[in-house]
């Protein structure tokens, strides 16, 4: 696997819906090989706009977007999908398809427009939901399982498509405590084996435990990009959500574990997102 | 799918003779019979280099030949064809509750007979104004879609109940035009749906529209599965979704029209039969699609037998399949059966 001090590149990227107010303003970064970005910011900023950017999804974009070394705009839906591939929030299927026909249609972009999985994408699905361990799922049905599992089936997915870039719209916002820890852990080694991993969550306490990147947006804009642990800290996090917060950091089996609670002085969120 | 084959193979099997059986019986049934041992050797005395004795009367291979054949062959395209094109339907708008109807295909389709006939056209004329109006009906939907800024598929659903509540009122007021005597009758009764004018014409004028709707619907069918999830998903994974929609928009509404054309409003097939083959034959459209195909096939050909046996007088098909369709939807709607779980 190529590794890429910048697989992705964006460059004064600007997006808009109508054009008298952007969406995106002027955004630049670039992210190295397999690192976790965390991507904080208040509802509204400007996100999950960034993620269908980055996906090729939004194509009206000013600026310009690279990944592994190539304009995304010139890339068309099957090269797309050999980069990059996108975990959403949850998927409430509406028919009740087998883990295993759901985790193969990640391979659709390896196929031939007429082609169906063979035994090479079976091979390449059952690796994935071994990687992941849930094996044991693979001919459940997709609405029989839990949200926690279905989570990992659809990252099950997102590695059968077979990209090194995984984007990910807060794929914990619907599980309980226990399952988002075990879903991130999941995410955490596949960012140690090279997957570079963006994931937009509410929750700093995941980005201060596993994000070994932080790009903070508010108000459209760029408001802090660097390595997790130097930047993340009580300034930003407050003045991101407008909150007044104590990090803390615990020692856990000999290593340092960081986390937030909330101060007690707490302004109205609504006054200082704007 | 996965290594486990969950006896799909012998449920296909079943299927499959289901369906060669259900021909048999109907070609045999009706009321000039035709003993299966004629049946057989007629079709082999057509075969080339085969030259056996005819012992059968002329007058057999004329019913078979000119009105058992086609009406067999026609309840099994236009019932392959309507389950086609709702397993489709259900997919892309990925709603169980879909009929291949969605678009306008069998309004527009009955406002062009309905216009046709209060013309004064002559059979064919109905049929291919019927065609060309299902076709229109759809196209004028899906355009309308395109300039809409909602989300793709609910703009499609929404055109599409526009243009069909259109062409009904128009459907409607040529009703209150026609004369009375002859024409109200003839729009009323062609749109029922039956079969029993189906004539050989009949069987080539749908067949390559449908042949042209089936190909590459039996082709992409593992695409249709993508067609069932979130359209970022389906994007992300590489797939041209927007593409693949207008194939199964152009594939089913051949199908539909095509179907609707010859045989008026047959209503539930398109609805139930993919309920009924989920259930039996899992959610991927690499089996979905030939299961409902073969199996909504040997449905349309089971009832129509009923419909022109059950009384003398022939019933329309399209009553009985509502009055078929109707309670095993409630069931299904009550028991869940092959909705969510």
């Amino acid at each position: 696997m190529i590794s890429y001090n910048n697989i992705i590149k964006v460059d004064h990227l600007t997006f808009s819906y109508d054009p008298s107010n952007a969406v995106l303003d002027d955004i630049s970064f670039e992210l190295g090989t397999g690192q976790l970005v965390a991507v904080l910011g208040p509802n509204g900023a400007g996100k999950s706009t960034l993620f269908k950017c980055l996906l090729g999804l939004l194509k009206r974009y000013q600026g310009s977007i690279y990944m592994e070394g190539r304009d995304i705009k010139e890339l068309n839906r099957k090269q797309m999908a050999a980069i990059a591939a996108y975990i959403p929030q949850s998927e409430t299927p509406v028919f009740n398809y087998s883990v295993m026909d759901s985790v193969l249609m990640g391979t659709t972009g390896m196929l031939s427009p007429l082609q169906a999985p063979g035994a090479e994408q079976i091979e390449i699905a059952k690796q994935a939901l071994a990687y992941l361990d849930i094996e044991y799922m693979a001919d459940r049905g997709i609405n029989e399982i839990s949200g926690g599992e279905r989570q990992l089936a659809l990252l099950a997915r997102a590695m059968a498509q077979r990209a090194r870039v995984l984007i990910m719209d807060e794929p914990t916002a619907n599980l309980d405590y226990g399952n988002q820890q075990h879903v991130l852990r999941h995410i955490q080694k596949m960012a140690q084996n090279g997957y570079t991993i963006l994931l937009s969550t509410h929750n700093p306490e995941h980005a201060l435990q596993y994000a070994t990147h932080v790009l903070a947006i508010k108000d459209h804009k760029i408001l802090a990009n660097g390595n997790a642990k130097t930047i993340l800290n009580e300034e930003l996090i407050k003045s991101i959500y407008g909150l007044d917060v104590k990090v803390l950091e615990v020692e856990v089996g000999g290593s340092i574990v960081r986390s937030c609670v909330p101060a007690k002085k707490t302004e109205s969120p609504r006054e200082s997102s704007r | 799918m996965s290594k486990k084959d969950n006896g799909y193979t012998i449920k296909f099997l079943i299927l499959i003779a289901a369906f060669l059986a259900a021909i048999i019986i109907s070609v045999v049934l009706g009321r000039y019979a035709v003993s299966v041992d004629d049946f057989f050797k007629i079709l082999w005395s057509r075969l080339p280099f085969t030259d056996p004795d005819q012992t059968w009367e002329p007058v057999t291979e004329k019913v078979l030949f000119e009105i058992r054949l086609p009406r067999v062959a026609a309840a099994l395209l236009i019932g392959a064809s309507l389950s086609m094109a709702g397993v489709c339907y259900q997919g892309m708008f990925r709603n169980p509750l879909v009929s291949p109807d969605i678009l306008g295909a069998s309004t527009g389709a009955g406002f062009g007979a309905a216009l046709a006939i209060l013309l004064g056209a002559g059979y064919f004329l109905i049929s291919s104004m019927a065609f060309l109006f299902g076709i229109s009906a759809v196209l004028l939907a899906y355009a309308v879609s395109r300039f809409s800024k909602t989300n793709e598929t609910l703009a499609m659903i929404l055109s599409g109940m526009v243009i069909s509540s259109l062409f009904s009122a128009g459907t409607s007021f040529i009703k209150l035009v026609a004369d009375t005597d002859d024409q109200l009758p003839a729009i009323t009764y062609w749109l029922m749906g039956q079969l029993s004018s189906i004539k050989v014409p009949d069987v080539k004028f749908i067949i390559i529209p449908m042949a042209i709707g089936m190909i590459p619907l039996i082709f992409i069918r593992w695409r249709l599965n993508l067609l069932t999830i979130e359209e970022e998903t389906s994007k992300s994974v590489g797939v041209n979704i927007t593409l693949l929609r207008l194939i199964v928009v152009i594939c089913a509404t051949l199908l539909t029209a095509a179907a609707v054309s010859v045989s008026g409003m047959i209503g539930w097939i398109g609805l139930i039969i993919p309920h009924l083959c989920r259930m039996i034959y899992g959610y991927d459209y690499r089996r979905l699609i030939p299961a409902t195909a073969l199996f909504g096939a040997t449905f349309l050909l089971v009832v129509d037998d009923v419909a022109r046996m059950a009384t003398t007088a022939e019933i329309p098909i399209g009553i009985l399949t509502s009055f078929l369709g109707a309670p095993l939807f409630l069931y299904l709607l009550i028991t869940g059966g092959g909705m969510k779980k």
